[in-house]
Order: structure tokens, then sequence, then C-alpha cells
């Protein structure tokens, strides 16, 4: 299983080509964005050891973790809220103006779920492209 | 910048999948596939439907995992909570979303739930999933979708 580093860069990485896509395919840009938070949450899930891959078991540990007061419960539900989106986009045909007009939306979500989580991965402030949702 | 053929803009999509997708590591990169059940069950007769038995068949009803079993008939009765409250329109029960085949971490129940409005209900599943989730210790996912 990967390490906290390498989930961050990744999520650098994911956060570096997701604005790339927002005109050309919003779909495609939410998606991406969720795998922002998705490396993000694995970060902190790894550093915390465990090291989970599926959305399950990351569902089990955040919820695991919200019930024992050591997450914020809204950054969970956003978290979530942003897989759904992102399974509908790839799954279920949205037009794409429809998902034009939610990448506002997913993008909230994402720095609610950023600003949580640094507070809990204190290098995350360290990479710019993450931090930028800190302000 | 993003080429600008139609070649070159697919080329950079696909290594966004891959790039997305390459934390899972052990499994090979294949291309987004449809769930293993239909996106869109026929539509039925009347707006509500509630579980449905054609979907049934196909999952682990968790006979042997109580706790599994437990957070599945409250996950129905919330969902059928939800259907008379007209929060939703229906639901359905799957094995599992194509993404989920990490087996080893363990079981999970999946559920789509339908609405005229996916916005309307997504906040609503999202709280439903983590209290489940929270309640049982057995991960309760659920999809919003826009009832056709």
């Amino acid at each position: 299983m990967l390490e906290a580093k390498e989930h961050l860069s990744q999520a650098v990485h994911n956060q570096r080509v997701a604005p790339q896509l927002e005109e050309p395919a919003p779909d495609w840009a939410v998606t991406v964005y969720y795998y922002v938070a998705a490396h993000v949450v694995r970060a902190y899930l790894s550093r915390e050891g465990k090291p989970y891959g599926s959305h399950k078991a990351v569902a089990k540990a955040l919820s695991e973790l919200a019930k024992k007061g050591d997450l914020d419960e809204s950054a969970v539900k956003a978290y979530f809220r942003l897989r759904d989106k992102s399974f509908t986009a790839r799954y279920y045909c949205p037009p794409i103006e429809e998902m034009a007009q939610k990448l506002p939306e997913a993008k909230e979500l994402l720095k609610k779920v950023v600003a949580h989580f640094a507070q809990k991965l204190p290098e995350l402030q360290g990479y710019p492209e993450l931090a930028q949702y800190l302000s | 910048m993003l080429a600008k053929s139609d070649t070159q803009t697919s080329k950079v999509l696909f290594s966004a999948i891959i790039m997305t997708t390459s934390w899972l590591g052990a499994q090979p990169f294949t291309a987004p596939t449809p769930p293993e059940t239909p996106p869109l069950s026929p539509k039925p007769h009347s707006q509500v439907v509630g579980y449905a038995m054609a979907q049934s068949s196909q999952v682990d009803p968790g006979k042997d995992c109580p706790a599994l079993e437990a957070a599945r008939e409250a996950a129905l009765a919330a969902l059928e909570e939800l259907v008379r409250a007209g929060v939703i329109t229906r639901y359905e029960e799957w094995p599992g979303f194509d993404e989920e085949d990490e087996e080893e971490e363990g079981d999970a129940l999946y559920f789509a739930a339908y609405a005229p409005s996916r916005d309307l209900i997504e906040e609503r599943m999202a709280e439903l999933s983590l209290r489940l989730t929270k309640q049982y210790d057995v991960p309760v996912l659920f999809v919003s979708l826009k009832d056709a």
C-alpha cells in the first residue's frame, strides 16, 4: 500500500490536471477533483495506519473516525457527496452542460475535504496546489 | 494546455483516467465500464417500486453476518421511509459498484436511490451512509441518481 507522501503527490498531480479538463470535459473534471480528495483522504488514513484502497473500506474507516470524534462529520459527508457526483459523472451520462453547472459545487466539496484533512495532515500545507484550498 | 484534436484530447483524457486511478496499484487499469447492474432499471409501472426483487437474488443476504444483515434491514427501512416521505421515488440494492473488487477489505452494502433531481437527495444519502456505517460498522454506500 502507498504511503501518505505518495498519496499527496498523486493528489497534487490530479489537482494540476483537473482545471485543464473543466472546459472540454467537466464530467471528467469532477471525477479528477474527486480523486484529489480520494488521495488526500487516503494519505491521512495511511498515516493513521489504515492504508485502504477500496471505497467501502475508506467509507468504513472515515465513519469510524467520525464516530470517535477524530474527524468532522461535515467533511466526511462532503467526501461522500463528491464520490457520489463522480460516480454519476462516470456512469450515468449526465449532459455535459449539467456537469459544468456542478463543477463549482464539486470544488466547494473538495475545498471542505482538503481544509479539514489539512488540520490532520500538516504536511499537506507544503503543497501549494492543495494549500490553495485553505484560504 | 490540452491538445486541440479529438485524438490528442482523447489521449489526454485517457491519461487522466490512468493517473487518477493509478493508486489502485495492484489492479490493471481498464477503461471505465458500466456497473454490473444496468444503469437504469426498466421503467416501473408505479413510480414507487421499493426494493427491486430482481436485484435481490444477486445480493448476498448476509445470513452469516448478523451485522451486515442488520445494516441491510436498517438501510432498506430508511430507504422505504424516504420513499414514503416523497424524498426519493425508488431505490435498488446492488451487488456492488464495479470499482469495488477488493474482497479482502470486507463486506459492504450498495444502494442506488432515485429522485427527480439527484441534487435533492445527495446530501441526504451522504448523511444516511455515514449514520448507518457508524451504527452498524458496515460500509453502506449510496449513489444518487436522477429518475428517468
